[in-house]
């Protein structure tokens, strides 16, 4: 009898570790993950991903790539036109594909403000001449820009434009 | 042999647990969109301009997420704490400042963006401010409360839609 307690103690006392190792292995999981999804560890592979992301938009929108601009947005995609239009993302893009729009549009001073590793708000300068639907906006606009992570792919979720004050008195 | 037997079911509930953890406990960030968030949002946004107008912030220091940036009509840019500064400013007044047309998209489970057309009457810093404004707005989902992360004005240009 005192054998076989002397063998399940042992068993217990393994048994003991064992809960206490997946204790540890179950605190380093949570640790890894609020690590994550507070983007500690891959903010500066967001800040490059959405950057080249910002001017593959603008460079798909000068050269009315709509293929391109229909892969960039994603289902949902909002935008705010400096003035206070606001389209969707067919509406957008019908815009831009319109015979009367011609743009030639570049950002410059992009500044990612937040960066998670499925969402990333972004701050930039727009520069902009030409027209869209026949009207000329050419202009300097501050750009606020959303993008979210889908499938593995980032993709722009929304921006808002208002047109930098020095030259807003003059072209509205 | 008999003593060696908890040792698998300790295996199993290590698993059990760090599968929990790992799966469920990423898929958080992931549900499905709720019914109501269209609900939710829109009345965030409703009470940002009652407790700005009222300089409450201790409501807009929870509402703001810390990387929380404004843009404001004509391009300037404010942090939480400048936007927050602001509000409080002796030299601001805000008589009116409410929301309508409210437009939700959620673009993902923890994502919103909102459009609104905000109406203002009264004074930021000493500067007349008195117009109606498209906003752009976005809404984060932290640690399952939805927060703000940024906003953008732009002054509504007549006869726009």
């Amino acid at each position: 009898m005192f054998e076989a307690l002397k063998g399940g103690g042992g068993a217990m006392r393994r048994n003991w570790l064992l809960v206490l190792v997946a204790f540890v292995v179950v605190c380093l999981a949570q640790v890894m993950l609020a690590s994550r999804q507070e983007g500690t560890t891959e903010n500066s592979d967001v800040a490059k991903a959405v950057t080249d992301l910002d001017h593959q938009w603008l460079t798909a929108a000068t050269n009315r790539d709509t293929n391109a601009l229909q892969r960039i947005f994603a289902d949902g995609f909002t935008e705010v036109h400096a003035g206070g239009e606001v389209v969707d993302k067919a509406k957008q893009i019908s815009q831009i594909a319109a015979t009367t729009t011609k743009l030639d549009i570049h950002p410059e001073d992009i500044v990612v403000r937040y960066a998670s590793p499925d969402v990333a708000v972004v701050i930039d300068k727009t520069v902009v001449k030409g027209t869209r639907q026949g009207k000329d906006i050419t202009g300097t606009y501050r750009v606020l820009r959303v993008f979210v992570k889908q499938q593995g792919e980032w993709r722009a979720a929304g921006a808002g434009l208002t047109r930098i004050a020095a030259e807003q008195s003059s072209t509205q | 042999m008999n003593a060696g037997k908890p040792l698998p079911i300790a295996l199993v509930a290590v698993l059990f647990l760090v599968f929990n953890q790992v799966v469920i406990g990423h898929n958080n960030g992931n549900l499905p969109a709720s019914a109501d968030v269209t609900t939710i949002v829109s009345d965030l946004d409703h009470q940002w301009l009652a407790h700005a107008r009222t300089r409450q912030t201790q409501f807009l220091h929870e509402l703001f997420t810390d990387d929380f940036v404004e843009v404001l009509d004509g391009g300037q840019i404010l942090t939480k704490a400048q936007l927050i500064g602001s509000i409080e400013a002796s030299n601001t007044q805000m008589d009116v400042l409410e929301a309508d047309g409210i437009q939700v998209s959620q673009v993902s489970s923890n994502v919103v963006i909102l459009t609104d057309r905000t109406t203002i009457k009264g004074r930021l810093n000493g500067q007349d401010v008195t117009a109606q404004y498209r906003v752009f707005r976005v809404f984060l989902r932290q640690q399952g409360k939805w927060r703000a992360a940024g906003a953008l004005l732009t002054r509504i240009v007549p006869g726009t839609k």
